[in-house]
């Protein structure tokens, strides 16, 4: 390949880094201490504990992989689930007919305005009309 | 401690004990030739550290999950390339975020205490650079470590047809970005 070669007698193949100094001496040694790995010399005690924990967290794993179909479609039906629960008290929030109309509500206080008289008139017994003339006169 | 056999090796890391008693040499075998094929990739030195230490990480991790059925080199390779391309486009997202503007990879390299090339070989890396992730891989790996096309098949699990055609084309655009930029 012409190109190839051309780039090759041009620059070479040898990458054109450098590493510092010393940097791969301890290199592995570093990199070993980074990692989870137990540096105790394995006794027969260790060994087997160390073997439970290999063992729960390759199974563990395998549950895992197992299980996650079932965890996904759990999540999504109950995003949809909230998501519907949310929509629908929206909509029941921001209905008009779910609202009383300004007029409805001063009808409303009227009535209860005349509710509290027939009450106070029943209690005191005085007559509805002998009440009102007394208000109408304050 | 020499290198034992590769199918001792698999051996060993089927069990816990082996594990840790292989492990540290397998990492002494391989920091170095992961940490180049990493450093082509992600170019600075200290982003290689990063991956490379990230890279062993994960091997171990995923030691239960080792079959044996490809070379722990192989593997590891594997690895290594992932997580050094994971790397680059978590950086180009974070870059792609920045409100400041990114200084050319030719200029980045020539300030770079551990770049030991000239301009010529800056203005190569930068068009390596430029090259979508596969071409990138398959031309450092064919270019630099002279692999062939069978190993890079097994590592990155394309077909040699198509990486010969991924390796032409990145020559090809790395002649034609290096006479515009020269």
């Amino acid at each position: 390949m012409d190109s190839e070669q051309n780039i090759q007698s041009k620059y070479g193949n040898r990458r054109p880094f450098k590493a510092p100094a010393g940097y791969f001496d301890n290199l592995s040694q570093r990199i070993m201490s980074q990692l989870p790995i137990n540096n105790e010399i394995p006794s027969a005690n260790n060994t087997s504990i160390d073997m439970d924990c290999f063992k729960m967290s390759s199974s563990r794993y395998s549950m895992i992989r197992r299980f996650r179909p079932l965890a996904i479609a759990a999540v999504a039906i109950g995003i949809v689930l909230a998501s519907f629960w949310t929509l629908s008290n929206l909509l029941l929030k921001h209905n008009p007919s779910s609202l009383p109309s300004v007029a409805d509500r001063s009808t409303e206080n009227t009535d209860a305005v005349q509710d509290g008289f027939e009450q106070a008139a029943d209690y005191i017994m005085i007559d509805e009309d002998d009440m009102y003339a007394y208000l109408e006169g304050e | 401690m020499p290198l034992p056999a590769e199918s001792e090796m698999v051996r060993l890391l089927a069990n816990p004990e082996g594990c840790q008693k292989i492990f540290p040499v397998i990492v002494d075998q391989y920091s170095q030739p992961l940490y180049w094929k990493i450093r082509s990739i992600v170019l600075s030195h200290d982003d290689a550290d990063d991956v490379l230490q990230n890279t062993f990480m994960k091997a171990w991790k995923n030691l239960p999950t080792f079959q044996g059925k490809s070379k722990i080199s192989t593997w590891l390779f594997r690895i290594a390339i992932n997580e050094a391309l994971d790397f680059l486009r978590h950086q180009k997202s974070m870059i792609q975020t920045s409100s400041d503007a990114e200084p050319g990879i030719a200029n980045r390299l020539l300030a770079d205490e551990y770049f030991d090339g000239d301009r010529g070989q800056a203005v190569l890396q930068e068009a390596i650079a430029t090259l979508p992730d596969v071409q990138r891989t398959v031309f450092t790996l064919r270019y630099y470590d002279e692999l062939k096309y069978s190993e890079i098949s097994k590592i990155l699990g394309t077909s040699e047809g198509a990486l010969k055609a991924s390796y032409h084309i990145a020559v090809q655009k790395i002649t034609d970005y290096v006479r515009k930029h020269q």
